[in-house]
């Protein structure tokens, strides 16, 4: 069943198909914004009150591209309105080397790893998620949303509603500013 | 670094990206042949990409779907309800004050008006139902006859309803 079939179901009040979008990509909501805020409880609440958004426009929902862009549109959103309500919240303050240690968090990876190259990989997370973290926001969410979300210049030129050509700029700077902030950090060890 | 070298840079992550067209493609390729500093920044660039690994640190438990789904049903519910026109009408009477106040004194009336209506259910219960026509009428000399059993010169047009 496509992700459109289970919204047109929902928008007709089936909670049961809206229950299997809720499987289907709770994971990826709840991951990007936590990615976009560096909060973990923060994404929880985006992620619970983007499926809430998405359950109320169900019957007004019209496909104009890939769901998942759609999704992270609304979480996006959702982000933004957070940083403004909290404005005192920065991703930059918080130390990301705890989020491993914080309740509900865990490394993906099927395959077994030593321990010695799994810290290394623990490392390399901990070092790009702080780096992350120091990118404005505009250029934070161009590189997720390209990168880890997948989506193309065009469906992230919607999601930020700003021209395709900026969304590269934005994915540019960001990549430049990594790569410095990486670096440096690897120049510290 | 000249202002060709700035575009290409940003055409560099647009391929990496995938996102340019055929010909451009063959533009970008043909820059990298003849400038080694933007051939060195590809090279940095791809090189980045291929260490960063990103996996997905939170875990989306039972417990986090299931109250989505049920904040969701309440949501429906309440949805449901509220566009009955009787329901909202209702709703927005109830919420105002004055509503209550007035509900309140109504209340209040119709529990004094009950009661005087039990009480006077009560006093009638007590009295047969021909009271009136079993009650003989006496015109006071009559009355005065009967009590003392003679006969009164004066007639009087008066008349008393009088219990035996």
């Amino acid at each position: 069943v496509t992700d459109t079939e289970l919204m047109q179901k929902t928008g007709a009040g089936d909670m049961e198909a809206f229950g299997i979008l809720i499987e289907r990509h709770h994971l990826r909501v709840l991951n990007l914004a936590f990615r976009l805020t560096g909060d973990a409880e923060l994404a929880r609440d985006i992620a619970q009150d983007c499926f809430l958004k998405l359950h109320r426009a169900a019957d007004r929902y019209r496909p104009s591209g890939r769901f998942i862009a759609y999704l992270g549109s609304i979480t996006r959103n959702l982000a933004l309105d957070a940083f403004r309500q909290q404005s005192r919240h920065r991703p930059a303050d918080l130390n990301h080397i705890d989020y491993y240690q914080q309740s509900g968090i865990a490394l993906t990876g099927q395959s077994p790893e030593t321990p010695e190259r799994l810290h290394e990989r623990r490392q390399r997370e901990e070092q790009l998620m702080t780096a992350l973290a120091e990118l404005p926001e505009d250029q934070r969410s161009a590189f997720v949303l390209s990168e880890i979300e997948g989506l193309s210049y065009s469906e992230i030129a919607v999601v930020c509603d700003c021209p395709e050509g900026t969304i590269a700029s934005r994915k540019h700077n960001a990549l430049r500013k990594l790569q410095k902030l990486l670096q440096s950090e690897g120049d510290c060890r | 670094m000249n202002d060709r070298c700035r575009h290409y840079e940003i055409e560099i992550t647009r391929w990496l990206d995938e996102d340019l067209s055929s010909q451009e493609v063959d533009a970008l390729k043909s820059h990298l042949g003849n400038c080694p500093s933007c051939q060195r920044q590809a090279e940095r660039l791809k090189e980045l990409r291929r260490d960063w690994t990103f996996p997905a640190p939170l875990i989306s438990t039972a417990t986090d779907r299931e109250s989505i789904l049920e904040a969701a049903l309440q949501q429906q519910t309440r949805t449901v309800s509220e566009s009955n026109p009787l329901f909202t009408r209702l709703k927005q009477l109830i919420e105002k004050p004055f509503f209550l106040n007035a509900a309140t004194v109504c209340g209040i009336i119709a529990i004094v008006l009950v009661s005087i209506d039990l009480q006077r259910q009560v006093s009638t219960a007590t009295i047969p139902a021909d009271w009136s026509n079993s009650v003989p009428v006496y015109s006071r000399t009559e009355y005065e006859s009967t009590v003392t059993g003679k006969k009164s010169s004066v007639q009087t047009d008066i008349e008393l309803p009088m219990t035996r």
